[in-house]
């Protein structure tokens, strides 16, 4: 089935009926842990003042007309059906070509967020009556498996945990000696506590932002000079530092219109960060669409560009409605049959809103993203966020992150579409995602691979560390590394972010460079971690330092055992100490988060 | 009937369903695959082949003599109509037991699409907008013609067996790359683990290839460009599912470049072959130590042993992508450029023992105008400067090169694209159309060219009707291609392997074109 609009929105035109009341405070029972981090969440605006009245002064034609029925998330069904086109009539044309004539150029980044907080709250409001406790999410989470508890997968220890925990949020091992001092500490909240600390480290904000980096440029085509993917990375560090919401983060990137310098063929403004998600896809109209639908809704609709979706329920012409939106000037859909023959598409969301005419190109792109992030209807928007935190922290998502099937593929919609309507009245808060998941039972299983789908989350999924992790992993057991190897660690460890764990497998390149790499020997030998392992004269003893140092836990007796063998079989201690920690280095586990 | 559009006809065999797909399941493939079914399966496969063979033509003898007389005649009747007598003198020639004849095959994918009427299969009497600028040249064949920038080709055209009557219905670069690289319709659906394998997969899976080199390697080369890497998106060119532990092993390297190299290869003096490989046994007691309480990812295992065959192993093995030691003189004759040297790598990895190496071409031209061999504008521009010359030069050094080192017998060279292009110029055909000098995509007949490895050179292999546009006569599908390769290779007809989730597939559907081997 088609969605088809329930809200009709003219912007700035005063045709508009502007609703009541779309207050967006936080949920009145959000979850204890959320609660303090959303005030911080850069948005002052939306929150202090609901009124729409304020901030547009054509509004009291329509809003009579207006119905703010608190209806709960998911899908709720026309509440502000009409308001719209309902009092349209000539004089409200005339001033609707007024207001546009008259919308002030959108100079500044500012200017971008005033018409996105206009958009927003033509929006009704929904209110939510309760938030979503880490308790309701794992009862929940149980009663959707249904298992039986012995085939859960047993919760991890605390070694374990830090480990995981630290490489999932922050990208990094935890020291051996932080992760000593989590497993004496007796605070039973310990675990929350850690998450806390770890998501206000500058180290999660840099590998969340590479991650996204990587995901918009992993598959771009876009010139190498023409874009400037570490300017983004630092831009996405920054927002994730500043706790802006993921709405406003992705309206900058999606609302972009970098121009091209005069006389400068490779200046496209990509030193600016957020030009980069617009320069990634080329800046062109078609690509912009499907990458946003790809990225920022999990849906897949770039086959539309060609034809009818063949597996899902988008039409030709709803792709290239959505690109309209992104378009410089009139948008030109080429004719299945003639492609020389070509009609105008006029912009119009997936979901059926259409923006004012009188909107210029720039004004365009931020009423898309006001759609994609603010009408209630679309779950897709918070809903593949969640599902992308949650697929690289379990291992599995709700679906393929892309969306590459069609929405019947998601396992327990009930769930991530719960989790992402909280995330949206939390503010679009990603630390509000993070911790909640971090929290989980789900989350804090122990790791096994699931090979069956409806027992998908009753363990977390071994998972290959991502390219800056396994950069950061050599560091930490090297010290710092020479750029020229940060490089070749970086490039042969790289790997498409939006790929399933399950397809990941390596490659013969990565085997070599982690088995016979000279430059990375080199570092091994000289390292902290090998000097200090050779100065300890008690085998046993050298054998923990090692595995601490690499693995972040002790041995088991049995690899004690066996690594005790094999020192007292090698003539020298050095060269034993240089074969354990090439082993060490060169184990699955060392690679693997689980 | 043998249709093959996109999910039509022809039923898709996929009935996978995820929840089949285990892991353990692909561990114990993964075991099977590395160490067994290897020559003895392929050696029964040829006596089977034999036997039946045999029985064939004995039956053939008897209706032979019965009917010597119309048989005479009907040969010397389509003799004379049809136009390449080669074709029909070698159809006449009895075939010989060549299965399994190729111990190894170089695909040189043309990715894009080749004007099949602009290279292999010129209409010099048709009108100018189907004929196009180029003029044929006569050929060491006589009475066949190719195009005037294949100079070198047509000089060892007695080497080549040309099929000029491919023919499908997709005229989708990305999905119709699976036809021709796994010899079956693409799927409805571009899930990697629901493609067919790649030929080179099911010849890993059987265990194919000596020596430490991955059995199945792939050329993309990579150039630092604008133009989009489409090969890449291309389906069919993994195992599918096989699973992927039979992925090949990519090359995104430009082998023309002064700082190509293929992982870390280089044997380190710190470390001795036994230090190597007391190493290695720590390693896997210790992985086994850890995996029994903490099951991880595994198939990297396949690659570290993959690496330590490679490390233990035979120094020409390691020194397969050192192209440096090739003389200047043979580089040379290759071309200096991705294209030729990636068909000069593929010689190094076969002669090293590995079954299966394709290349692809590389990502040149100019962005949204002509890339790769999809020509929709500047067809003739780019065919005579950018692709022929580069394409003639490498194919003729690749056929001379095997031929010196006597490995022409025993190497299947495929040189072909997912389609050909359209009849007229100008016209559109796809979403992608055609500017005034170019030609849009065109799966309806193009021409794929076999050599070696059991082919019979010198043949000419079906007819395109006056335009190029459909078969006149012979029509071949991908899968017929497919399958005669694979019956060069020694996979019979009925071989079947078992999906990730257990369940088994005839890996060769298709008929053996009898006519172009032997």
């Amino acid at each position: 089935m088609r969605l088809t609009a329930k809200i009709t929105c003219f912007l700035l035109a005063g045709t508009l009926a502007v609703l009541v009341v779309p207050l967006r405070s936080p949920p009145r029972s959000a979850t204890a842990n959320a609660a303090p981090e959303s005030n911080a969440n850069g948005n002052p605006q939306s929150k202090a003042n609901g009124n729409a009245k304020a901030d547009s002064p054509a509004n009291a034609k329509g809003n009579s007309k207006a119905k703010a029925k608190g209806n709960s998330e998911g899908k709720a069904k026309g509440t502000a059906k009409g308001g719209a086109s309902a009092k349209g009539g000539a004089s409200a044309k005339k001033s609707a070509a007024r207001a546009a004539a008259g919308q002030p150029p959108l100079k500044s980044a500012d200017d971008k967020l005033a018409l996105l907080e206009k958009i927003h709250r033509s929006f009704p409001a929904r209110y939510i009556t309760s938030g979503f406790t880490v308790d309701e999410l794992d009862r929940q989470l149980k009663f959707l498996l249904a298992m039986p508890p012995e085939k859960l997968a047993p919760p991890v220890d605390d070694e374990q945990y830090a480990r995981r925990v630290h490489l999932d949020l922050t990208g990094r091992l935890p020291t051996p000696g932080a992760s000593a001092a989590f497993v004496a500490d007796t605070d039973p909240a310990k675990r929350a506590k850690l998450v806390d600390r770890l998501l206000e480290t500058d180290d999660f904000s840099r590998h969340w932002a590479k991650y996204w980096r990587d995901v918009i440029f992993h598959n771009s085509t876009a010139n190498r000079r023409r874009v400037n993917p570490q300017a983004l990375e630092n831009w996405f560090a920054e927002q994730f530092s500043k706790k802006v919401g993921w709405d406003r983060i992705v309206c900058e990137l999606i609302s972009a219109t970098p121009k091209q310098k005069k006389g400068d063929r490779n200046e496209f403004g990509q030193d600016d960060g957020p030009n980069n998600f617009v320069l990634a896809c080329n800046n062109d109209a078609g690509e912009i669409a499907s990458q946003t639908a790809r990225i920022f809704m999990g849906i897949s609709i770039q086959c539309a560009e060609c034809h009818d979706h063949p597996f899902d329920q988008w039409k030709r012409e709803q792709f290239h409605e959505m690109a309209a939106f992104f378009a410089p000037g009139k948008y030109l859909m080429p004719d299945m049959d003639e492609p020389a023959k070509k009609t105008e598409v006029k912009a119009r969301f997936l979901l059926g809103e259409k923006p004012s005419p009188e909107l210029k190109p720039d004004a365009l792109r931020v009423a898309v993203a006001a759609y994609l992030a603010y009408n209630p209807d679309n779950y897709w928007f918070a809903r593949a966020f969640v599902n992308r935190i949650w697929s690289e922290m379990l291992g599995d998502g709700f679906y393929p992150v892309d969306g590459l099937g069609p929405d019947k593929e998601c396992v327990h919609p009930q769930l991530l579409n719960r989790l992402g309507t909280v995330f949206r009245y939390q503010d679009f808060n990603i630390r509000w995602v993070f911790r909640t998941i971090a929290s989980s039972q789900a989350y804090q299983r122990s790791s096994r691979a699931v090979d069956v789908k409806k027992e998908l989350f009753s363990a977390v999924r071994p998972a290959r560390l991502r390219s800056d992790q396994v950069v950061n992993a050599i560091e930490h057991v090297t010290g710092k590394t020479a750029p020229k190897l940060e490089k070749s660690l970086a490039e042969t460890f790289a790997t498409d972010p939006s790929a399933s764990q399950e397809s990941l497998e390596g490659s013969l390149q990565q085997s070599l460079l982690l088995m016979n790499s000279t430059a990375l020997h080199a570092a091994l030998a000289k390292s902290r971690l090998r000097t200090e392992a050779a100065q300890i004269s008690d085998p046993d003893e050298a054998i923990d330092h090692l595995y601490r140092g690499v693995l972040a836990r002790r041995p088991t007796a049995d690899e004690r055992a066996r690594a005790r063998r094999f020192i007292a079989g090698v003539p020298h201690r050095a060269e034993a100490i240089d074969d354990l920690l090439w082993t060490l280095v060169n184990s699955t586990e060392f690679m693997t988060r689980r | 009937m043998r249709e093959d559009h996109h999910g039509r006809g022809r039923p898709w065999h996929a009935s996978l369903d995820g929840e089949a797909w285990s892991r353990r399941r692909l561990l114990e493939l993964g075991g099977l695959g590395l160490l067994g079914l290897g020559w003895p399966d392929l050696l029964a496969g040829r006596a089977a082949f034999a036997a039946q063979n045999a029985g064939a033509q004995a039956a053939a003898a008897q209706a032979a003599a019965a009917q010597a007389a119309a048989a005479q005649a009907a040969t010397a009747q389509a003799a004379a109509q049809a136009a390449p007598v080669a074709a029909q003198a070698a159809a006449a020639r009895p075939a010989a037991n060549v299965f399994g004849r190729a111990k190894a095959c170089i695909l040189l994918f043309m990715w894009g699409g080749p004007a099949h009427q602009d290279t292999w299969d010129m209409k010099p009497d048709a009108p100018p907008e189907v004929r196009g600028e180029f003029r044929p040249i006569a050929t060491n064949l006589p009475g066949v013609h190719i195009c005037e920038h294949f100079p070198r080709l047509a000089t060892r055209l007695d080497k080549l067996c040309q099929i000029r009557s491919v023919t499908h219905t997709n005229a989708d670069h990305t999905v119709s790359t699976h036809y021709l690289l796994t010899g079956m319709p693409p799927p409805p659906t571009n899930q990697l683990r629901l493609q067919w394998p790649h030929v080179g997969s099911v010849l890993s899976r059987l265990g194919r290839g000596r020596g430490a080199l991955p059995p199945f390697i792939s050329m993309r080369p990579k150039l630092e460009n604008e133009v989009p890497r489409f090969v890449e998106q291309s389906q069919g060119q993994f195992a599918g599912w096989l699973g992927p532990i039979y992925d090949p092993l990519t090359i995104d390297g430009d082998p023309s470049r002064a700082d190509y190299r293929v992982g870390e290869l280089a044997q380190r003096p710190d470390v001795s072959t036994e230090r190597l490989d007391s190493r290695r046994q720590l390693r896997q007691q210790l992985d086994a130590a850890a995996l029994s309480t903490h099951p991880a990812p595994r198939a990297q295992d396949a690659n570290r042993e993959r690496a330590y065959a490679l490390l233990a192993g035979a120094e020409s093995d390691r020194n397969a992508f050192r192209l440096d030691e090739e003389p200047a003189a043979l580089r040379e004759k290759y071309g200096l450029n991705p294209h030729g040297q990636s068909v000069l790598q593929a010689r190094r990895l076969v002669e090293r023992g590995v079954p299966l190496v394709t290349v692809f071409w590389p990502n040149d031209g100019i962005k949204n105008v002509s890339v790769y061999w999809d020509t929709h504008s500047r067809n003739f521009i780019d065919l005579k400067s950018r692709l022929m010359p580069v394409a003639d030069q490498a194919f003729t050094a690749l056929l001379d090169d095997l031929e010196s080192r006597g490995m022409l017998d025993e190497t299947l060279v495929i040189w072909t694209g997912e389609f050909g292009r359209t009849p007229k110029i100008g016209q559109v055909n796809s979403d992608a159309g055609a500017g005034r000098d170019g030609r849009d995509h065109w799966p309806g007949c193009f021409t794929t060219v076999l050599a070696g490895g059991g082919v019979r050179g010198g043949t000419i292999y079906g007819k395109s009707d006056r335009h190029a546009a459909y078969p006149s006569s012979d029509p071949v599908l991908p899968m017929d291609v497919i399958a005669t390769a694979y019956h060069l290779l020694g996979v019979p007809e009925n071989q079947a392997l078992p999906d990730i989730g257990g369940r088994p597939h005839f890996v060769r559907p298709g008929r053996v074109i009898d006519q172009v081997i032997g």
